[in-house]
């Protein structure tokens, strides 16, 4: 296994690179001065021109872009991922700044997603053509439908500016440092109940569907009517045995949904304030902030990377059929 | 081998299941120490008692008491005071000033009994750090304008330019006065780095209390302050969500940089009151002068004259009694009202229907779209997504005079580049008044009496000199009309009834220490 993952990461290089120069040439060919950003300010006041143009040159703006890649591609590879030009502050404390908080919401909205995907597509398996198995699926067809930031916002409106159940945003409340340990637990939770749902629950409808449909054709195979012959409770029949048949594949989807999700959470971080990696894109896009287009990019494209390499080796960890090598195809 | 107990894991389950919670726990926990969290554990839980300000702050962090951020005059003096809706401006970190006649040399007087955080005492040498690091080649902040800074006491310092500056004391007074005996030892080139900015140590009405990562900055009344102290205790900050959202749910008291369509919905709430900050900018379409349609003065009057801008303050929420003007204008114009400008172009569609005949543009097939010698008058009106609103009913006013428009939407970015290019037939933007950057030149009008004048009152710090070319400079604008001016572009604040003090024409930042909390008012708002 250690050799096929040698041998996946070295064969990631060339493809990174690629996409670094993509990236790097449709950002800076695309319309627009990332210079407009001093003209509008947060500070109330416009730079003076002159200041401007000594930034342009400080940032080898005025460079040809072959040259700027070159400068660029140069200082990724000793760590240096350059200065933001909005918070002309480093790139990479911004981003060490934002990343654990996007993480923290995709990890935990990828649990609630596996938990209650699995959980309800069990159950609508098992109550085949019943009013559960209707609710459960139309359900999950109607909360795949809805977009996240719709659902975002509603949620927003009823459970917190109405009820006031939880928080409107932020990661936690005014007082956390006055708080106990257990206290702060308790609150970084309740302010990830309402993100960690958006964000997990269309995910989670769409297990749900997969599980079932995987599982109901699992069961109709002959292990499970030996298992049923053997005398073996029902229970323990779907839960121990046709369900981590079933679920072969759905973990895989996991490692291909890891960028996806993170793309996802970039509305939902904006509706609740969440301070992580994908808000710290969007901004950077509207201001023409290169540095930081590029370095989240950048992540994101190893993270597709990683992601398809967990999905392959996932495949064949799960499944002692399967080579590493056929893991891709048998996936695909 | 031992058969496995029924129910129990095997190892790579087990495996597999403390990996999971491992990553959860990680998951969960991530961030949870709030390092940078001063006061951590110490003293009484922090009770937001009825004499606290809320404010939110939007697409800023724990350094907006920084100098990219908005709210430095809290915890900072600036050298001298906001600008008041007059115009004129305060001593505040300076006592008083003089200059020479020519305006080269300025003598500065620091205040005498200003105390940083920690009780050093503010001094000429802070002033003099302050404006040479803001100015410094690897900061890149701002230009240095003043060729020498000399301490002459303590207190005192002289300030010698090369030429007769236009920038005023006033514009200094953006460059934030540090305490030179903490930061001297800092790489300037870090400057927007350096940890100071969370946790500022200043002389303004309030210090840094304390702060939580992303989520607020408390700051309360600073018991050393020079002045009248604060009838409000605490301010907090609070970064990020929605300013609707927040307002709404009572998390913050004041928001501001609300949008219009915010503002028209906020107008229903009697919990809250609205408030217009000072113009920083003017709304206004940019007609390329490039283009022999819009060469023609005739042309661009009768379509200034065809817009209804009352109707377009009503469309944006505006109030009522701004002044619709024609010509390039300060805030404290604006804040004088409509009797500090020479008389606008009424909205007289049919005085413009026969400015475009007698111009030769005449519709003479009968499709509602003018024409001469053969060709349309027809073109295209580049805006934001924010000035859709301005576009459609600036579409429509055309269209009833016989021009035919053609809105486009385009990122702000990608505006600004396009007239820059000089590739647009006219466009809705925003024109900042000092005009120094080049919006009449990028328009492509030119007229030399107009930089000339324009020059005149750009180069003197005297509001009168400055005055008396510009009300010659208005005269000529006003009849050539190179820009149509829409209307002013102003902040828009709103703030619980609960909140007294708070005025039209000033900036949030500037208020905060003359506010006060009536509870009482707060219940009126809610019967």
């Amino acid at each position: 296994m250690i050799r096929y993952v040698a041998r996946r990461l070295l064969q990631a290089i060339p493809l990174l690179l690629g996409i670094a120069a993509i990236t790097f040439f449709i950002v800076h060919l695309a319309p627009g001065d990332p210079m407009d950003m001093f003209l509008q300010s947060s500070a109330r006041r416009e730079l003076d021109p002159e200041v401007i143009a000594m930034i342009r040159e400080k940032w080898g703006l005025n460079d040809p872009l072959h040259v700027q890649f070159f400068h660029w591609l140069g200082n990724v590879f000793t760590g240096d991922l350059g200065e933001s030009f909005r918070y002309r502050r480093p790139v990479a404390d911004l981003i060490w700044e934002r990343i654990p908080f996007t993480i923290q919401l995709t990890v935990l909205a990828l649990a609630f997603d596996a938990l209650v995907g699995i959980a309800l597509g069990v159950i609508s398996a098992v109550k085949q053509y019943t009013a559960t198995d209707k609710v459960v699926t139309l359900g999950s067809l109607a909360i795949y439908s809805v977009p996240g930031f719709w659902l975002a916002l509603m949620l927003v409106l009823v459970f917190s500016v109405h009820l006031g159940w939880f928080p409107t945003s932020q990661t936690r409340s005014l007082d956390y440092q006055f708080l106990s340990f257990w206290g702060k637990l308790g609150d970084r939770l309740w302010h990830l109940v309402l993100p960690v749902f958006v964000l997990g629950v269309a995910s989670a409808a769409s297990t749900a569907r997969y599980v079932r449909n995987r599982l109901l054709e699992v069961l109709s195979e002959d292990f499970v009517l030996a298992a049923r012959a053997r005398g073996l409770p029902e229970r323990t029949v779907i839960l121990g045995h046709a369900l981590r048949n079933a679920l072969i594949p759905v973990i895989t989807i996991y490692g291909l949904s890891l960028p996806f999700l993170l793309g996802g959470s970039v509305l939902i971080e904006e509706v609740f304030a969440w301070p992580g990696m994908g808000r710290l894109a969007v901004e950077a896009i509207g201001n023409r902030d290169y540095p930081v287009i590029l370095a989240t990019s950048m992540i994101a494209a190893v993270l597709v990377v990683l992601g398809n390499l967990l999905a392959d080796v996932a495949y064949a960890v799960a499944d002692p059929r399967v080579t590493y090598e056929s893991a891709r195809g048998a996936r695909e | 081998m031992r058969p496995r107990p029924r129910g129990a894991l095997g190892s790579r389950s087990r495996l597999v299941l403390l990996g999971t919670a491992a990553v959860l726990s990680g998951a969960l926990l991530t961030g949870f120490g709030s390092s940078g969290c001063a006061g951590a554990g110490e003293g009484p839980a922090r009770d937001e008692g009825t004499n606290t300000l809320r404010i939110h702050v939007a697409g800023q962090d724990e350094r907006a008491l920084g100098p990219l951020g908005m709210y430095w005059f809290l915890t900072f003096l600036g050298l001298t005071s906001d600008l008041d809706v007059d115009g004129t401006y305060e001593p505040r970190l300076l006592a008083s000033w003089e200059h020479r006649g020519d305006y080269t040399e300025w003598i500065l007087h620091v205040r005498e009994g200003v105390r940083w955080g920690d009780r050093e005492p503010v001094t000429a040498e802070d002033v003099k750090y302050s404006l040479e690091l803001w100015t410094h080649p690897e900061v890149l902040y701002q230009r240095r304008y003043f060729e020498s800074l000399e301490i002459l006491d303590p207190h005192t310092l002289r300030m010698t330019f090369p030429e007769p500056p236009t920038a005023t004391l006033h514009d200094y007074s953006w460059l934030v006065i540090v305490p030179e005996h903490l930061l001297a030892a800092n790489a300037p080139e870090e400057l927007f780095s350096w940890p100071f900015w969370v946790e500022p140590v200043g002389n303004g009405p309030y210090r840094y209390a304390h702060h939580v990562p992303d989520v607020m900055t408390e700051l309360e009344a600073n018991p050393d302050y020079y002045g009248d102290a604060p009838a409000i205790g605490t301010v907090v900050l609070r970064y990020g969500g929605n300013a609707l959202t927040e307002l709404l749910a009572e998390n913050v008291d004041v928001a501001s940089g609300i949008s219009p369509g915010q503002a028209l919905r906020m107008r229903e709430e009697p919990r809250f009151r609205l408030y217009f900050g000072p113009v920083n900018r003017q709304v206004g379409v940019a007609w390329n002068h490039r283009l022999p349609l819009f060469r023609e003065t005739a042309v661009r009057r009768a379509l200034t004259m065809s817009i209804d801008r009352r109707e377009l303050l009503h469309l944006i929420g505006y109030p009522e009694e701004t002044p619709i003007v024609d010509v390039p204008a300060k805030a404290r114009h604006y804040a004088s009202g409509e009797d500090a400008f020479p008389r606008p172009l009424p909205f007289a569609p049919d005085s413009a229907r026969r400015l475009l005949a007698r111009a030769g543009w005449v519709d003479t097939n009968g499709d509602g779209v003018r024409e001469r010698n053969g060709r349309e008058i027809r073109f295209e009106l580049l805006a934001t997504a924010q000035m859709r609103g301005q576009a459609v009913a600036l579409q429509d006013r055309f269209a009833r005079v016989g021009v035919a428009v053609e809105i486009r939407l385009a990122e702000r970015t990608v505006l600004r580049d396009r007239i820059r290019e000089h590739d647009f037939d006219a466009a809705i933007k925003q024109f900042n008044y000092i005009e120094t950057y080049g919006d009449f030149p990028t328009t492509g009008y030119r007229n030399p009496e107009v930089s000339r004048l324009r020059h005149l009152a750009w180069s003197s710090v005297d509001p009168d000199t400055t005055d008396l070319h510009l009300s010659e400079l208005w005269e000529i604008v006003g009849r050539e009309i190179p820009i149509t001016y829409l209307h002013p572009d102003r902040q828009i604040l709103v703030a619980h009834r609960r909140v007294r003090g708070m005025r039209d024409h000033r900036e949030l930042s500037g208020l905060v220490e003359h506010l006060w909390i009536d509870e009482e008012e707060a219940e009126k708002g809610t019967r």
